[in-house]
């Protein structure tokens, strides 16, 4: 019940949804699965219009949720507008993705739209100057790289604590595993588009590519995908200015077309008209490679392991020589920090 | 009404981070520490300053929007815009 209803609330303005209605269960609960899926902002945003009317105290409930989401993002851009002035001072080309961007970028008032880090994407021959510089500005990382070069050839992202209790992930590429190493980093570059901030022009990817990267992070990111996420993905769907057939080329340029089409599948839950990249999506067939390639993100236990074997298999051999060492034989910090021995190390990377 | 506002024009800063809320409007200036808070009709007083508005407008308009008297309305919003002005929320031009 509370599910369905979540799904009628992630739709909420989409073209041929309904609306939601009465709250179906205790507003405490709701405000715990809203906030869980990112869509407390979204609740908020229904009760402001009026579509949704609540007892003052279920109000109030909510409200109380809604500002401390919100007060916590405007810390996080705080701190994202610091970062960014930290890489440009290093001259590092920078570009912010999910939360921030999409909040300004995609949804009808950035109050709906909630987050919990900031993600910054730069490329992988910036990766090291930018966390160097990033430490001199005080950042430091929760976890020591597992080799002098993995970070910049090798990893999704390296998550960076900021100040306070805020999180900063750099990111090299858009996905953890095979196929975020199959993606063209090099296009992520292209044609920035632009978010104001603070009354500041931020750097950020073209909605095209956002919406790939939403489709790509819903398919592959957590095991159960957020259903602020799915939003995300619906409400770039609709967007006229994206060329839907130069957006797919892009993801088959890629070999991600198999996780782009899952990712948009997942907005049919959200009850709206289908799109004409959502019906592509719904199409879609998944080859036998990608269906091994997926496999590895399906569940949790043994996820790392499952990806790691699955990047092998896409990497060039030089690479994965040097991958396949920092697996096995990841620096003495590392390991330490994750209390293993060189020993214990070599004896969890096994296939299975 | 008298005041070093009175003659000015008035407008929020174009160099805040803010949200809308439920309950009114938060707003972080740069450098501060903390988030202010707009409560109430903080929101409609936010909205309406979007462009830089006179003073004496901005307190007919919610004079009109809360059937208040814009006297009224001037002597008790005169110490909150300069309070905003003071915490770099809102910026004064003549």
């Amino acid at each position: 019940m509370v599910d369905a209803w979540l799904n009628v609330l992630a739709g909420y303005g989409l073209p041929g949804t309904l609306a939601p209605t009465g709250l179906p269960t205790s507003s405490s609960e709701l405000v715990f699965a809203a906030s869980k899926h990112k869509l407390i902002g979204v609740l908020a945003g229904a009760i402001a219009d009026e579509t949704i009317t609540l007892p003052p105290d279920d109000f109030e409930q909510v409200a109380r949720a809604h500002e401390g989401t919100m007060r916590e993002a405007l810390l996080l851009e705080e701190v994202l507008l610091e970062a960014l002035d930290v890489l440009d001072r290093a001259g590092i080309d920078a570009r912010v993705l999910k939360g921030t961007a999409l909040a300004h970028m995609v949804h009808p008032d950035p109050s709906e739209r909630c987050f919990g880090d900031n993600d910054i994407l730069v490329s992988p021959r910036d990766v090291d100057p930018a966390l160097e510089a990033l430490g001199k500005a005080g950042a430091f990382r929760t976890m020591p790289p597992l080799s002098a070069t993995y970070d910049r050839r090798f990893a999704k992202s390296v998550t960076l604590r900021w100040t306070g209790p805020t999180e900063l992930d750099l990111h090299r590429t858009l996905a953890a595993g095979p196929y975020g190493l199959l993606i063209n980093l090099g296009d992520l570059f292209r044609d920035p588009a632009e978010v104001l901030l603070a009354g500041r022009a931020v750097r950020t990817l073209p909605a095209d590519l956002h919406l790939l990267h939403g489709a790509v992070h819903v398919a592959l990111g957590d095991v159960d995908a957020r259903l602020g996420n799915v939003r995300d993905l619906a409400l770039l769907s609709q967007r006229d200015s994206i060329d839907f057939d130069e957006m797919i080329a892009t993801a088959e340029q890629w070999q991600c077309a198999a996780p782009v089409a899952l990712g948009l599948r997942r907005t049919a839950a959200l009850g709206h008209a289908r799109t004409q990249i959502e019906m592509w999506a719904d199409d879609y067939v998944v080859s036998e490679v990608d269906k091994k390639r997926l496999d590895a993100y399906a569940e949790r236990s043994g996820r790392f392991r499952r990806q790691a074997f699955a990047s092998w298999q896409v990497l060039g051999w030089r690479d994965r020589m040097a991958f396949t060492r920092a697996l096995l034989v990841p620096n003495a910090a590392n390991r330490a920090a994750r209390g293993r021995t060189r020993r214990s190390q070599l004896g969890r990377v096994r296939p299975g | 009404v008298t005041s070093p506002i009175a003659p000015n024009s008035v407008v929020r800063r174009g160099d805040v981070l803010w949200r809308a809320t439920l309950n009114g409007v938060l707003i972080r200036p740069p450098g501060a520490d903390e988030v202010v808070k707009l409560a109430g009709t903080g929101l409609a007083l936010w909205a309406e300053l979007e462009q830089p508005t006179h003073f004496s407008d901005l307190c007919a308009s919610l004079a009109a929007g809360h059937r208040a008297d814009p006297n009224q309305i001037a002597a008790d919003l005169m110490p909150v815009i300069v309070d905003l002005v003071e915490r770099a929320v809102m910026a004064v031009s003549p």
